[in-house]
This record gives C-alpha cells, sequence and structure tokens, in this order.
C-alpha cells in the first residue's frame, strides 16, 4: 500500500525533474546549434573570402615568381620561352589563361577562355614587364586570368571543410558543456529535488550533501535547506508542545463546563441559546452540548419570557452583567427555581450561568411560612394574620370582610386539670374543626393562647359570616375527645367585626372584634357578637 | 687608400707601355659592302641579346662574341656582367628558340669573320679594324 503510494506519488515527479534535465539539455543543444549554424555561415563566408584572396596572392606571387623569365621572354622576343612560361603558370589549377604580350603584339596567348569572366572579386591580374637590362624600359605584359570556378570550388570546399571542423569542435564543445551541466548542476539540483520531496518533516532526516559539493553554491543551498527543516522542525516541535497545552487547558476548561453544577450557556438577543452544557441540558430537557440547533429559552421559560426580554435589554443596554430568578413547573417535579445571570458578550450576544435555587427559594419559603404559622396548631400566628389580614383587607373590592376573634371557654380548667398536654391537644383538635368549618378561602390564625382568629374573605353578605359564626359556636360546644377516657367540655365566645371598607385597618378590626367577643362573654358565653 | 694608390700605379704602368697610342675601348663592325653606316647603342644591344635578329639593313644578321673582350662589352654595352648576362642567355637556350651569338677566341677570328661573311656583326679592339670592315659603333670603357 504503502510502496504503491510511493510510485504513484513519484510518477509525475521523475518526469517533471527529467523534463528540467532533458530541458536544460536540449536548451543547450538548440542554442548552441543555432550558434553554430550562424558561426559556421559566417566562417564559410569569411574563410571563402580569405581563400580566395590567398589565392589571388598565390596568383601575384606565381607571376613575381615567373617575371623575370616572362621578361625576358618579352624582350627576346622569344615565343616558345613564353609559351614555356605560360605553360608553367598554367600548371596552377588557379589560373585560367595566361597572355604575355611584347609591345603591341601578343607572343602567346595560352589556356582555355575562361569559363568565368573575371570580375570585380577575382579580376584579371596584369604585370608590366620590365626589360631585363634597362628597369626602366617596359618590354611588354604578363596576364593571367584567374580560374575562378576552380578558385571558387577550391574556396568553397575549403570553407566546408573549416565548417565540418568548426561544426565537429561545436559539438564536441555542446557535449562537454551539456555533460559538465548535467553532471554538475543539473544531476545535483534534482537530487537535491527529489531528496527534498521525498523528505518527512519532523521526522528529523535531512538532506545529505550531494559528493563533491561542499564548497560550492549548491553545498550552500542543501546547507540552508538543512537549516530551514531543522528551524521547521523545532518550530513544529514548539508547536506541538503548544498544542499540547493548549489541548490540556482546553480539556481542563472542558471539564470544568462538562461537569459543572450549573448552568453555562450563551444566548442572542432573540432569546435564543446557542451552546449549553450538560448540567443544562439535564435541568432543562435540551438535547445534550447545543447539537441539535438553536433552543428558544423564551419558550421554555413559557409566561415568563415577557420578565427574560426585559432582563436582556437591560444586560445588552447597560453592558453589565444581571440576573433574575424564574420558576418553572414542571410536572411530577414540582416547581424548579432558576436563578439567571446574563453577562454582555460582543455582537449582541450573552453568556450565561444559570443555578438551580429551588432548594433555596423552597427554604426561604418554609422560613418566611414558619415564622407566621403558630408551631403547635400550624395555624397563623399574631404576624402571619395580621399581615394576611393587610392583604385581604388591601384586596377588598365592592364584598365585605368579617374578622372573627374567638376565645375558648373553659380551657384554662382544662389547661389546669388535665394539664399542658391536654390543653395543646385541645388547642390543635379546636384548629382542626375550626379548618374544617371555614371555606377553604378562609384564614384560621391563633394568635397566642387560646384565642384564634377567622377572618372570611370575599363576602356577600353579612349573613355568611353569622351562619359560619353560629357553625363555630356549636361545634366547639361539643366536647373533645382526649383518648384514654378523657373528655374536655370547652366552648367559644366570638366577637366579629364586619367591614366593606379597605380604608379600615387591621388593628382597628381586631380592637372592635375584641370588644365585641367580651360582650358575648359577658352575655353568657359560647355565643357571638357583632361588633357594632 | 690602398686600392686607389694600386689603380695609380697600374695606370702609370699602362701609360709607360705606350698604351696612350690608341683610345682604350671596342668598336663594332659590319662587313665594309653593308649599307649599315652606324647603329645605336640601343640597336646594337637588341641585336646581341636577340631581340632583333637582322640587321638594319635588312640583311639577316650573324652576331659574334669575342671571348676575351666579351665582360668588357656587355658591361659596357648594358652594364651588366657575364653571369648575369650567361645566365640570360641559359634560359633562353634551355626553353626558348633565340640563340646566342657565335663565339669566337679573339679579336682577329672576329675580324676575319666578318670581313668575309656580309650580314656578320662583332666587336673588336678598334686598332685590328681594317678596309674590310666598317666601324659602325664606338664603345669606349
Amino acid at each position: 500500500m504503502i510502496t504503491e503510494d510511493r510510485q504513484a506519488d513519484a510518477g509525475p515527479i521523475r518526469k517533471v525533474s527529467s523534463s528540467v534535465v532533458r530541458r536544460t539539455t536540449l536548451l543547450i543543444l538548440f542554442f548552441a546549434g543555432l550558434v553554430g549554424i550562424m558561426v559556421a555561415m559566417g566562417s564559410t563566408v569569411l574563410v571563402a573570402r580569405e581563400e580566395r584572396q590567398r589565392l589571388q596572392q598565390n596568383l601575384v606571387e606565381l607571376m613575381q615568381t615567373v617575371e623575370r623569365t616572362a621578361s625576358i621572354a618579352a624582350f627576346a622576343r622569344d615565343e616558345q620561352l613564353a609559351s614555356e612560361v605560360a605553360q608553367g603558370l598554367l600548371r596552377n589549377r588557379a589560373v585560367a589563361r595566361v597572355v604575355i604580350r611584347e609591345g603591341g603584339r601578343t607572343l602567346v596567348e595560352h589556356g582555355h577562355d575562361a569559363e568565368q569572366r573575371p570580375n570585380r572579386v577575382l579580376p584579371v591580374l596584369t604585370r608590366p614587364l620590365m626589360s631585363p637590362f634597362s628597369p626602366k624600359e617596359q618590354v611588354g605584359e604578363l596576364e593571367v586570368w584567374p580560374a575562378i570556378a576552380k578558385i571558387e570550388q577550391d574556396a568553397g570546399a575549403y570553407s566546408r571543410f573549416i565548417a565540418i571542423i568548426l561544426a565537429l569542435q561545436l559539438v564536441s564543445v555542446v557535449a562537454s558543456v551539456a555533460w559538465v551541466v548535467l553532471n554538475v548542476v543539473t544531476r545535483p539540483v534534482k537530487k537535491l529535488s527529489d531528496e527534498l520531496h521525498h523528505l518527512r518533516i519532523g521526522s528529523g532526516e535531512l538532506i545529505p550533501l550531494p559528493a563533491g559539493h561542499g564548497h560550492d553554491e549548491i553545498g550552500r543551498l542543501t546547507g540552508d535547506i538543512n537549516a530551514l527543516i531543522a528551524r521547521m522542525e523545532g518550530m513544529l516541535g514548539a508547536e506541538r508542545e503548544l498544542r499540547a497545552e493548549r489541548e490540556e487547558s482546553e480539556r481542563k476548561f472542558r471539564l470544568i463546563f462538562e461537569s459543572a453544577e450549573t448552568g453555562i450557556f450563551t444566548l442572542d438577543s432573540s432569546g435564543q441559546l446557542h451552546d449549553w452544557n450538560p448540567w443544562m441540558a439535564r435541568r432543562l430537557g435540551l438535547a445534550p452540548d447545543g447539537r441539535s440547533g438553536p433552543r428558544s429559552l423564551r419558550d421554555i421559560l413559557g409566561d415568563q419570557a415577557s420578565r427574560l426580554d426585559a432582563l436582556m435589554v437591560r444586560v445588552l443596554a447597560d453592558q453589565r452583567p444581571a440576573g433574575a430568578d424564574f420558576a418553572l413547573t414542571r410536572r411530577g417535579t414540582g416547581t424548579l427555581w432558576l436563578q439567571l445571570v446574563l453577562n454582555p458578550l460582543p455582537g449582541n450576544l450573552m453568556q450565561g450561568i444559570v443555578n438551580d435555587v429551588t432548594e433555596q427559594k423552597q427554604a426561604e419559603a418554609h422560613a418566611i411560612a414558619m415564622a407566621e404559622r403558630d408551631a403547635l396548631t400550624g395555624l397563623l400566628n399574631r404576624r402571619g394574620i395580621e399581615h394576611r389580614l393587610g392583604d385581604a383587607l388591601r384586596a377588598l373590592d365592592g364584598q365585605s370582610l368579617a374578622l372573627m376573634l374567638l376565645d375558648l371557654d373553659g380551657f384554662k380548667q382544662v389547661n389546669d386539670t388535665l394539664g399542658h398536654e391536654a390543653g395543646d391537644r385541645v388547642l390543635a383538635t379546636v384548629a382542626r374543626q375550626l379548618e374544617s368549618v371555614v371555606r377553604r378561602t378562609d384564614l384560621v390564625a391563633r394568635p397566642g393562647g387560646d384565642e384564634f382568629v377567622v377572618v372570611l374573605q370575599s363576602l356577600e353578605t353579612v349573613d355568611t359570616a353569622r351562619f359560619i359564626a353560629a357553625k363555630i359556636v356549636s361545634t366547639l360546644s361539643r366536647p373533645i375527645d382526649l383518648g384514654d377516657g378523657q373528655r374536655a367540655q370547652i366552648g367559644a365566645s366570638i366577637g366579629i367585626a364586619y367591614t366593606e371598607s379597605r380604608q379600615d385597618s387591621g388593628d382597628a378590626l381586631m380592637r372592635r372584634a375584641d370588644e365585641a367577643m367580651y360582650e358575648a362573654k359577658r352575655a353568657g358565653k359560647s355565643q357571638y357578637r357583632f361588633a357594632s | 687608400m690602398m686600392r686607389y694608390a694600386h689603380s695609380i700605379v697600374l695606370l702609370v704602368a699602362w701609360l709607360l707601355a705606350g698604351g696612350g697610342a690608341h683610345a682604350a675601348g671596342l668598336a663594332v663592325i659590319v662587313h665594309a659592302s653593308s649599307s649599315v653606316e652606324a647603329m645605336t647603342r640601343e640597336e646594337v644591344s637588341h641585336l646581341f641579346l636577340g631581340r632583333i635578329k637582322t640587321l638594319p639593313s635588312g640583311e639577316s644578321a650573324v652576331v659574334l662574341d669575342c671571348l676575351p673582350q666579351r665582360d668588357a662589352f656587355y658591361r659596357s654595352l648594358v652594364g651588366r656582367g657575364l653571369p648575369e648576362i650567361n645566365a640570360y642567355w641559359a634560359r633562353l637556350r634551355f626553353a626558348g628558340r633565340t640563340q646566342p651569338p657565335e663565339q669566337l677566341q679573339d679579336g682577329r677570328a672576329v675580324l676575319e669573320r666578318v670581313a668575309s661573311e656580309p650580314g656578320a656583326i662583332g666587336y673588336v679592339d678598334p686598332v685590328l679594324i681594317d678596309r674590310r670592315v666598317r666601324a659602325v659603333l664606338k664603345l669606349d670603357y
């Protein structure tokens, strides 16, 4: 599998790198060939010209050689000698025709008519022939016609020969250059490239220094690449450590986030939850870790959503953390109290913490309830009834309210003869009996001792109060079974203050009921009286 | 100085020997019956060097060299020594058709030949000249 990958990987690379070698060689060949052709062409022309000049110079020298004999022939007017000279000259391939003149007469004219007329490049060469005895006296003329075709042929052959020599030299130089470039530059570079390509960064591998390149640019390049690799590996190592550290701290934070016994979440300004931790998911019945998309916190809070809106507006407007408590009614588990604290984040987002404060709330409620309850009977105590009475008075709205102050008759005697426990039991029984007589909405309290208070709320008529008072009196006049065969006979005197006005104070009602109660006692007990 | 002194000694000796009886030189002679009265140095030199093969009269010339006086003659006539004249003739004789003058042993032989053969031409010491021949050019040296 690995080898297959390697081969598949190496295929195009080998092609590319071999193309570098091939391209270098081809370029060298191309340019060298181009230059070679130009040089060969130029040299052919130059060499041909040189050769023509050389041959012409040869002719001149040849003429100089025979000049004296030609002069003698001209002087002596000896055609035979002249002919000898002419034939001697014609033995040279470069000579096409020789004419020796003496005075106005042609002494000899040898050679064939030139196949090509002499031209400007190769003119007919003429030399005056002086008398051998008086150098100032011209006796004739030597005329030599160059053999243009032969000269051109020779010059061409020579220049071709030179061109071939040049070409051979060029080929060998090009081959040498190509070989040197290939072995000194291209191959090491290709090798370097291959090594670098197959190098696994991070494995600690380095590129081996190409042999024989220790002190040149390729050696320096290798060294620099290795230095870079080393630096990169150092950086990779540092980054790995950093990542490990980051992962560790992330893990810690995640642990905190996931195991916190507190809800942690983010919220946008429309009340959508974006992220939440497992605690929150468990408490609010959300999908774990927010993968299922945003959930609306407003929906979760139901009819308290408007309070959430207010909280969010406050947090975002003030850019300051703020919190509020919310009660969620859940089936089966009762009310869940949540304390929500929102913290503004950039981008109209909020980070939130939610705590389950149900227990505190319950404890708080319990403490409040305890403070307003009578420990013995479970009824409201004085403080409780004063508190509730105030509420009830303030809640009056077209209806009426009756405050009954009830004092037990004969309780002191029970206490004295049967003991405190029995008395307490009597008080508890009375409390139950009162609660059973009054309506659910009515309040029953024991402000202290053997005194009880009943507040009838939402009365349509005073008759209801009268009816309930009569029922209480009759109920409490029955003997109370204390167990162990003991019975207590008590009764109740009731003073009733009736009002329709929410202006009345609780104290005033109490005083009026108290007076009515004493009136009932004076009137013979076990009866009720309305305050005037 | 020494050479100069030597020349003076020779001159004195020559004068004492009666050399002053005739002028030093050579005479170019032809047959007395020839119509040629006189020739220029150029005509003579062309004739003796083969350039011309006839006498001015139109007769075909028989040119005669006199061996003892050859060097003096050619030196006087064209200013060249014998080696050059010989080399000249060597070339012509080897490759050409032109023949050099016939060479005779002394002035008398030349005289006899010119006197006996019309068309002959030669050169002799002027003192040898008689009526059978005519001098057409005198050369001093």
